[in-house]
């Protein structure tokens, strides 16, 4: 067995050791129910200094879903989505993401298990521009993919409800939202949280 | 004159043996469960440190997906999943701040509420935790103001004061245990 932590437990959990010094006790909490134990009791205390801040509100989205996914239906759902390139991945287990290379992989293997619909945004006022944007979702409402073909982010509700903004991604802005609150509308915002376009999305009640 | 304010238990205080289980046997509602519960909390201690909401949940979303694909990180026997998981998005945000050399010499003396990144703090909170450090003596405060609210290593607080590292560890440590005395709440879960 490796050295018991000692004092480093209490420093392993202010955060303030270097990363080999935290290898090695994460290394040795795998045989040690004494240290693990001391570890726990001063995350609890960190923990505890911690709930001075409120708790804030976290980021709208976080599913984890095992997978197992061949090649083959990458290419099948590319074909469906003229303009997104196959990335070539495939792993066991996805993450829903926000935004960056992982947002597209979510979103087609969400498209490939899912039914889904699609809608253009519209302007919230007749006659006034509004961003070139479609929606894609899921017919029973466990998912909704918002893509933006311009250099822009946009707030995003259902309903009245946001559920986050579309992340900058090469020319546009997308956002993958798992579960999202039920809501026949969803809505574009501009930085000031005006509405500026919208889209129906038909939502069927969840199995 | 100071005044101790005494911690009324809340549903965070309850451990969920149910939850802290599955978790542990990397059932995925778990991880789920645990980000609702939890992610608020979480994603505070990243802001806290990190400050720009963007930087904080990719930190957050950073944390889940390494412990989900990792799966043997937690036992419940270590304590409950909440201040496990603030745990590793502590350090994970630290380790951003120092990987960031733009911020190495910044993080001393930051503010604890820096122009633009408002926090919003919990009153009862921040009054039991300034009971709980004015009952540190001024060294132990010293080290702790550094290490948890400027976010330094041992090693960067030792260089800085000119205290020797086994002495800075020391009194880290003691200040942490005293600090527990008053701030754990008064229903543990055993």
């Amino acid at each position: 067995m490796t050295e018991h932590v000692g004092e480093n437990a209490e420093l392993y959990a202010l955060g303030v050791l270097d990363p080999q010094e935290r290898r090695a006790v994460d290394e040795h909490l795998a045989q040690c129910r004494d240290c693990l134990r001391r570890i726990g009791e001063a995350e609890e205390t960190v923990l505890a200094m911690d709930r001075h801040v409120a708790s804030q509100e976290p980021p709208a989205t976080f599913r984890v879903r095992e997978r197992r996914i061949s090649p083959w239906w990458y290419a099948v759902a590319a074909a469906f989505l003229i303009g997104l390139a196959p990335s070539g991945w495939f792993f066991t287990s996805t993450m829903v993401a926000r935004q960056n290379e992982t947002t597209h992989g979510a979103a087609l293997l969400a498209m490939v298990h899912s039914h889904f619909g699609h809608a253009q945004f519209s302007p919230v006022q007749p006659g006034t521009p509004a961003p070139d944007a479609k929606v894609v979702f899921a017919r029973d409402g466990s998912w909704v993919y918002v893509l933006v073909a311009e250099r822009t982010s946009y707030g995003v509700r259902v309903g009245d409800t946001p559920i986050g903004s579309t992340h900058l991604y090469g020319s546009g802005s997308e956002l993958f939202a798992v579960r999202p609150p039920r809501g026949e509308r969803i809505v574009l915002t501009n930085d000031s949280g005006a509405a500026v376009a919208r889209a129906s999305i038909l939502n069927q009640p969840r199995p | 004159m100071t005044t101790f304010v005494s911690r009324i238990a809340s549903s965070a205080d309850v451990r969920d043996a149910g939850l802290e289980r599955a978790f542990a046997e990397r059932a995925a509602w778990a991880y789920d469960e645990a980000y609702r519960r939890f992610g608020g909390r979480l994603y505070s201690v990243a802001r806290r440190l990190l400050h720009d909401p963007q930087a904080a949940a990719d930190c957050l979303h950073d944390v889940m997906l390494h412990l989900w694909k990792r799966g043997d990180a937690y036992a419940a026997e270590r304590g409950s999943l909440e201040a496990f998981l603030a745990s590793c998005v502590r350090n994970d945000a630290l380790t951003r701040l120092r990987n960031e050399t733009r911020h190495a010499k910044t993080l001393r003396g930051l503010p604890r509420d820096p122009e633009g990144y408002e926090l919003e703090i919990d009153p009862v909170e921040e009054s039991r935790l300034a009971a709980a450090l004015g009952k540190l003596d001024a060294k132990q405060r010293e080290v702790i103001d550094r290490a948890y609210f400027g976010g330094m290593t041992h090693r960067e607080i030792a260089q800085e004061s000119g205290t020797p590292i086994g002495t800075v560890k020391t009194r880290l440590a003691a200040a942490l245990r005293t600090l527990r005395a008053s701030l754990v709440a008064e229903y543990p879960n055993d």
